[in-house]
């Protein structure tokens, strides 16, 4: 009995442990051999909603506030922020994964690769990654793109103006997918809706910013873009802009930023200032006094920390849900402005300036010659407040002329980040990087004939 | 006490009660007693020796003044002669003979010390078991008493320079803390490098387990093996080489610690309660300035702050500090006298055919921050019994429950953790009152508007900090095993053990309203972690004697493991009532819940053969086969062979002796272990989670506006993993000096890890950033010594002393396909660099000499928009390599690339232990800790310095602002030579002096927001008083009849007493996020180590 126990038992376990150790079940079967925590597969539809909430970041949050504090709509106030408003920015800082990985341009593509049969679904996509891929262009100049997000394992730069090309070409392509139909993103969309029309404007008005990029190195473009406005972003309704709601994981990056960092950025002196002079009525939609201003709105000059009399953004520009503007009407008309301008009509350019400045409550302006360029520069400057593209702007016509907040150089473009430097040989090392951008002229000249501050060597 | 005491005793009694009792046959002679006492040879008395007759299987235990009382049953007493053996370990097997007549027998025993525990059987993992002469490979031990005069609540804190070649790092000195040990270098660069930890058997959880985003934030946090009672434990063998740790096959790359806890003994039942008090204290503060006050560029005009609402200056720039201001002493109002109370009784006894073993155990602490919210609560409950039917079974359970309840205060790289707010906090700033009118007070909002009560506090007050957080985490874990022990023939032995870990902890993290960043509306992370491991271990043991030259063993095994792991982790914000921490009490549209879960299976089989010769050579060889699920299936299977050789050469039968040489064992092995990849690697996926971005762009979630998204995983699998697998050979002897007076230890050890798991950087221009990746080969190159002596041996007068010295050499070989990749737990500075040392410190310095790269990688464009080639410039200045760049202003330039900075790996750890026995009852034992060598990152100095707090600005230049222009004066100093000190200086600032103040520290490079990592790199070496302790064993007929017990102990002793290093911040002994990851020697705002006073009284009876 007492030895007939354990040897019935050792026989019963020795056979079951065998059974189970040997068979391929053991090893197989949910949460062993599948992963029980995320899916192997993604719906387009999923997908392109995971892009697009990705995708604002990459437009909105940390480059979007690091150009704002460069071209001094907003200063950098503590910690990280004070440094990034003195250019002290490393491969480390501001790193481009957002633009390929995660929600980049892996995730758009994936989306036109499953949507290529709704051409409607498709051109939004192409138009998605032509907006993204021209921001990460305007950025680092040369980037990877003919082979990014492909087979190659590390993807060549391609030069900038060629970047810039083939994007206009993509764009083409989702201007015709778009007419052509379908049944599109619809609700899944969150910017328009899945509306062909307000789309098909966005792609032009976008075109329209891609051959203002061109033009300063090949004027033939001031006439490209200038024929794009004309089928742009018809009116502020159908500005495209981000969408952000209230709810943790969709608030504007802007007010995520202030729950976060606090007081690590306020508005910059520079705007503020110039809008005061403009007694321009925005200057309230914007910001929102400090709270030891006595009322007033008080910009940071760059180098100032926060002391609780700088202006923070306004109520309205400050809310967890509010859209931020990407691509806008404004835009358009202030594209078009410029672009009768150089193409020889200033006129046109004068009244097309002063039509919109009625629109938001400004008085005509009646400047010609260098005057007007920059008052309608001006009127860009101020209209597309915490928009990325003010710093192509400031790079193509050093407009506004500011003075850089630490030495004579106003970054014209960033380093490469680490993320992608290395592991791609392609990528030179900091030091062997250009200061500035193939498309970048080095602007020794302001609009008004002075020196630039900026472009100092 | 002693009804408590009754009733633990049923309890113990009622386990045996059940079972069969062998009947007493008719008395024929009468019963004998044989009592005695059992003295070591200098006289004083060994406790836990066993005492036993083994022809008629009886057998007793000392008590701890070395008495023991052996009946036998009169109807086994017919007049015979037996052998009446002792065991004790350290020293050498006993007998003697003695006739059974009469009715008492007094018998003492003085026994020789065994220091090389020769003939000792010790674990060897996996149900198997040598004697120490045979090993091949080196194991350590340590004793239940070296584990209890540590007086460390969590056993890997009590392993601290206990043996060669083991790093152990505590966290932090919070109630709870983890606590990493590294055993001959990390080998993994994705793993936590931690050992696998085994108790009784059965594998156990050692994870450390964050809770809310970040683990350089939060809280400090636990190691599970913390869990268990050291008051349980009788031994623990460190498996440190590839050799030892073969058996475990595919975990035990990082090595093995073995626990094996308390058994009772047959012989009268014995009580045990031991009870210490403890005061703990801060050991070392950060120091801070206390002669400058509040403002910017020696005015106070931007401190000025009446109104409500304002934001006054955040720094410590201001005016000098008149005589007669408020100067506050931030960190000691924050900071106290922290108290440990540990108690334990037990209970263990039992008879020829059952034993057991009972505890039950309370530590209670609570830390040294003030009031209580730092709390450590740990209840544990062991039952351990066996059972022997007939002579061939044996049958044994061993169940424990452990109850942890943890209260932490929140550190780190935090604006809601106690030092970064505290530290920054300006001397002439009063942090008290905290709350005014119900609204938080912080130094950077003093004046809080109650028109704006959920206005930006920017860095909570250290005070808000410690009350109104709440940071909980409960365990309760059970862990049992139920093991079979049977000899179905003379030659065979079968050993099965099956058991289970199981835990629930339950977590709260939980930030009120008005707490600072994103804390704003309140914030409540909720998690609950379910841990299941399960292990089955069958193991056949063969062992023949063909002659007296040779004798060989064979065994056979088989292993299943399971681990079961599944977490939710939940995140409200926005508060309704603001003092409620549950996630009901949030705003629902807020919340967020995640879970995880993993599943892993390991079969292991495993066989092991072992030839003797000549009772002097000693041949092993064995293999491990194992399967993982986390592997594909065409790479399931993995071989992990082992091989050893161990010679006797002197000290055996054939050779006593040679001279003074008493012993020499040459000892040699080689072996195998792996590392198996986290599961699910070889899957590509797609991620629903919301992602945190990088300096407050707070978070976005895939999913929007109601509509479901994902987006690509950044890292992709790969189909064709395979394991980690390290390959180690180790050399060394063993010796013995005049009759073992003095012994020693050598061992040389190489091991190499190939096919090192991690995940290889692409560029993320393929729309990935990583690949799982076996690419990687890991170099660990050391050499371990130990020697003791016992220097002394009067009877009055026994002094011993023992020294350990080792030294790793780790060095990452190769990192195929990329330069370094992050670390776990590494702060974004501690990596592993191709070519350097595993988490060597990478990231941005000054520009310096650096001959190591090319030229063309070291190019600065200085203030006069030169292109420099620094290297060139080096060279024709024949300056040392790293010497420091000094620009035309005098002060150094920030290189943009990522440098190597320096090695957190010590350059040789060392151990000093010395006791003396004086008058066989006073015992004074104190231990040393000596780190040479290694760097930490003081990330804490240098964003001090930039807010002007740290002790180093209070000589300072005095700035002012005139105009756009800051003017300083005074404090002059030359960069490379008084400042940032450097093997030299170039540039054509050389020999410049310069003003060094706020333009510097604030405005310039000075810190660590606008200025390169490196310069927070500290040496983090250290000597320390580890332990130290004085105790009086108090034993005679007196005491017992006067209490009632046959011993009292009192012990005095001191923990971390004495520490003394360089490093300018707290204890070099921190790292902001513990056995977390493997990146190691962060200082960024961690709470301090502390020392202790511990007062320990122990009764036995």
């Amino acid at each position: 009995m007492r030895i007939r126990i354990p040897a019935a038992f050792s026989a019963i376990a020795v056979a079951s442990m065998f059974a189970a150790g040997c068979s391929d079940s053991y090893f197989e079967g949910p949460r062993l051999s599948t992963n029980p925590n995320q899916p192997s597969t993604a719906k387009p539809e999923n997908q392109f909603v995971g892009f697009q909430a990705f995708a604002f970041y990459t437009l909105t949050g940390d480059l979007n506030r690091l150009i704002s504090l460069w071209n001094q709509q907003m200063a950098g106030t503590g910690r990280q922020w004070a440094g990034y408003d003195q250019y002290a920015v490393t491969e480390n800082d501001f790193t481009f994964g957002s633009f390929y990985t995660q929600g980049g341009l892996v995730d758009i593509r994936g989306v036109q690769e499953k949507v290529a049969d709704d051409k409607l679904f498709l051109g939004i996509a192409q138009t998605w990654e032509a907006l993204i891929m021209d921001l990460a262009s305007d950025t680092w100049g040369d980037i990877p793109y003919s082979e990014a997000v492909s087979d190659v394992i590390h993807p060549k730069l391609d030069k900038q103006a060629d970047v810039h090309n083939a994007l206009l070409a993509l764009l083409d392509q989702a201007i015709t997918n778009m007419n052509a139909g379908g049944t599109g993103p619809a609700a899944l969309d969150l910017i328009y809706g899945g509306d062909q029309d307000s789309w098909i404007a966005a792609a032009h008005t976008l075109k329209a910013r891609i051959y203002m990029h061109l033009a300063e190195t090949d004027a033939s473009n001031y006439a490209k873009a200038l024929a794009e406005t004309d089928a742009g972003i018809a009116s502020p309704d159908g500005d495209f802009t981000t969408y952000q709601s209230a709810t943790t994981g969709e608030a504007n990056h802007w007010y995520q930023f202030r729950i976060q960092r606090g007081t690590d950025i306020s508005a910059g002196k520079f705007l503020v200032d110039l809008m005061k002079s403009r007694s321009d009525p925005r200057l309230l939609d914007y910001f929102e006094p400090g709270s030891d201003a006595n009322g007033q709105v008080i910009g940071a000059p760059p180098g100032q920390e926060f002391d609780g009399t700088q202006a923070w953004l306004s109520a309205v520009r400050g809310a967890p849900d509010f859209r931020q503007p990407v691509l806008t009407f404004a835009e358009n008309q202030m594209i078009r402005a410029e672009a009768q301008y150089q193409t020889g009509a200033p006129g046109a350019a004068l009244a097309t300036l002063n039509a919109y400045r009625g629109s938001v409550g400004l008085g005509p302006k009646a400047a010609v010659g260098a005057a007007l360029l920059q008052a309608i520069m001006e009127e860009k400057y101020v209209a597309l407040f915490q928009n990325t593209e003010v710093w192509n702007d400031y790079r193509r016509t050093c407009y506004p002329n500011l003075a850089p907040a630490s030495g004579s150089f106003i970054p014209a473009r960033l380093v490469y980040g680490t993320d992608e430097r290395r592991a791609n040989p392609n990528i030179p090392s900091p030091s062997q990087q250009p200061k500035r951008n193939q498309l970048d002229p080095a602007t020794p000249t302001a609009i008004d004939g002075s020196a630039c501050l900026g472009t100092g060597t | 006490m002693r009804s408590s005491w009754r009733l633990l005793g049923i309890l113990a009694i009622s386990l045996g009660s059940g079972l069969p009792r062998p009947q007493p046959l008719h008395a024929q002679n009468n019963p004998i007693t044989i009592s005695g006492r059992v003295t070591n040879d200098a006289g004083a008395p060994l406790s836990l020796a066993s005492v036993y007759i083994e022809t008629l299987g009886l057998g007793v235990q000392t008590t701890d003044d070395g008495r023991y009382q052996l009946t036998i049953p009169a109807a086994r007493v017919h007049g015979q002669q037996v052998a009446l053996g002792v065991r004790a370990i350290g020293f050498r097997n006993t007998s003697a003979l003695i006739s059974l007549t009469g009715t008492s027998i007094t018998k003492d025993f003085q026994l020789a010390a065994n220091p090389l525990r020769l003939g000792e059987v010790v674990v060897t993992g996996s149900g198997t078991s040598t004697t120490v002469e045979k090993l091949g490979n080196t194991i350590n031990s340590v004793k239940s008493e070296d584990v209890q005069k540590s007086n460390e609540p969590n056993i890997v804190n009590a392993l601290a320079a206990k043996a060669p070649g083991v790093e152990v790092t505590s966290q932090a000195g919070d109630p709870g803390a983890g606590s990493s040990i590294i055993i001959r270098g990390l080998k993994t660069i994705e793993g936590d490098g931690q050992p696998l930890f085994v108790i009784d058997g059965q594998p156990i959880d050692n994870s450390s387990l964050k809770t809310g985003d970040f683990a350089d934030a939060s809280t400090a946090i636990s190691n599970r093996a913390a869990d268990i009672n050291p008051s349980d434990i009788e031994s623990i063998e460190i498996l440190k080489g590839a050799a030892a740790s073969a058996i475990y096959g595919a975990r035990a790359a990082q090595g093995v610690v073995l626990i094996t806890t308390k058994s009772g003994r047959p012989g009268a039942t014995r009580y045990t309660f031991r009870s210490s008090s403890g005061w703990d204290d801060v050991n070392r503060s950060l120091p801070l300035q206390r002669s400058f006050g509040r403002g910017d560029y020696d005015s106070a005009e931007s401190a000025d702050c009446s109104g409500p609402g304002c934001y006054p200056t955040s720094s410590s720039w201001g005016p000098k500090l008149a005589g007669g201001a408020s100067v506050y002493d931030h960190w000691d109002e924050a900071f106290e006298t922290g108290h440990t109370f540990d108690n334990t009784l037990s209970v263990s006894g039992g008879d020829d055919r059952r034993t057991f073993f009972a505890s039950l155990g309370n530590t209670l602490q609570n830390g040294t921050i003030v009031g209580d919210h730092d709390k450590y609560n740990r209840t544990t409950g062991r039952l351990k019994a066996t059972q022997f039917f007939g002579s061939k079974l044996r049958v044994g359970g061993n169940i424990s429950y452990m109850d942890v309840r943890t209260r932490y205060v929140q550190k780190g790289n935090n604006l809601n953790g106690l030092l970064l707010g505290l530290a920054r906090t300006p001397p002439d700033f009063n942090n008290f009152p905290y709350v005014v009118d119900g609204l938080h007070r912080s130094y950077r909002y003093p004046n809080p508007d109650p028109a704006d009560p959920l206005a930006d506090r920017v860095y909570d007050n250290p005070f808000w900090v410690i009350n109104r957080d709440k940071n909980t985490s409960d365990v309760n874990r059970a862990i049992g095993n139920f093991d079979i022990a049977w000899d179905p023939m003379s030659w065979l032995n079968v050993k099965y053990t099956f058991g289970a870990d199981y835990s629930s902890d339950q977590r709260l993290e939980g930030l009120p309203p008005q707490s600072a960043g994103d804390a704003l509306l309140g914030q409540l992370w909720q998690g609950t972690y379910d841990n299941l491991q399960m292990d089955h271990n069958l193991v056949a043991t063969a062992e023949k004697k063909w002659s007296s030259a040779l004798n060989t063993t064979f065994t056979l095994g088989q292993n299943l493991n399971s681990r079961d792991l599944r977490q939710v982790l939940s995140k409200g914000t926005n508060y309704i009532d603001p003092d409620i921490f549950t996630l009901n009490n949030t705003v629902n549209s807020n919340l967020q819940a995640q879970n995880y879960q993993q599943l892993v299976r390991v079969a292991g089989y495993f066989a092991q053969a072992g030839v003797d010769l000549w009772d002097q050579l000693y041949l092993t060889g064995a293999v491990r086969a194992d399967q993982s699920s986390t592997f594909p299936k065409e790479n399931r299977t993995n071989y992990y062979p082992k091989a050893s050789l161990a010679w006797n050469a002197i000290g055996s039968n054939a050779r006593p002796a040679m001279g003074p040489l008493s012993y020499l064992k040459l000892r040699g092995a080689y072996g195998a272990v792996g590392r198996e990849p986290a599961p699910y690697q070889i899957y590509d996926a797609f991620s629903y989670a919301a992602v945190g971005l990088d300096y407050g762009g707070g978070s976005t979630s895939p999913t929007q506006n109601g509509s479901g998204g994902v987006v690509s995983n950044l890292v992709r699998g790969t189909p064709t993993l395979k394991p980690e697998r390290t390959g180690e050979t180790e050399l060394g002897f063993d010796f013995g000096l005049f009759k073992q007076r003095v012994d020693g230890t050598f061992t040389l050890y190489n091991a190499k890890t190939t096919d090192v798991i991690f995940s290889l950087p692409i560029p993320v221009s393929t729309g990935y950033q990583n690949v799982v990746s076996n690419g990687g080969e890991i170099s660990n190159k050391g050499l371990e010594v130990s020697l003791n002596a016992r220097a002394i041996e009067n009877p009055n007068l026994r002094w011993e002393i023992g020294v350990t010295w080792a030294r790793n050499k780790n060095k990452l070989v190769e990192l195929t396909g990329a330069d370094y990749v992050g670390l776990t737990g590494g702060f974004g500075n501690s990596v592993a660099v191709k070519g350097q040392p595993l988490g060597s410190f990478y990231g941005t310095d000054w520009v310096r000499c650096r001959y190591e790269i090319g030229d063309a990688d070291n190019h600065y464009t200085n203030l006069a928009n030169e292109d420099v080639d620094v290297n060139a410039l080096c060279r024709s200045a024949n300056a040392a390599n790293h010497s420091l760049y000094v620009d035309a202003d005098g002060f150094p330039g920030l290189d943009p690339a990522n440098r190597v900075l320096g090695d957190p790996n010590p350059q040789w750890l060392s151990g000093i232990r010395n006791n003396f026995t004086l008058w066989r009852k006073l015992q004074i034992s104190s231990l040393l800790d000596i780190k040479k060598g290694g760097v930490n990152w003081n990330g804490t100095r240098l964003a001090l310095q930039r807010f002007g707090t740290y002790g180093n600005t209070a000589g300072r230049a005095s700035c002012l602002e005139q105009g756009d222009d800051v003017v300083c004066t005074g404090n002059e100093q030359e960069f490379g030579v008084t400042m940032e000190k450097s093997p030299g200086v170039v540039g054509p600032g050389k020999g410049m002096k310069v003003p060094v103040g706020e333009n510097w520290w604030h405005d310039g490079l000075g810190n660590n927001f606008n200025g390169p990592t490196g310069q927070g790199v500290e040496n983090s070496g250290y000597v320390k008083l580890r332990e130290i302790s004085v105790a009086y064993t108090w034993e005679s007929r007196k005491v017992r009849d006067l209490i009632g017990f046959n011993s009292i102990d009192f012990r005095v002793s001191g923990r971390n007493l004495g520490t003394w290093s360089s490093y300018q911040g707290i204890d070099p002994e921190t790292n902001l996020e513990g056995a977390y990851g493997i990146g190691r020697g962060q200082d960024y705002f961690n709470n301090p180590q502390t020392r202790s006073f511990i007062l320990t009284l122990t009764l036995n009876h």
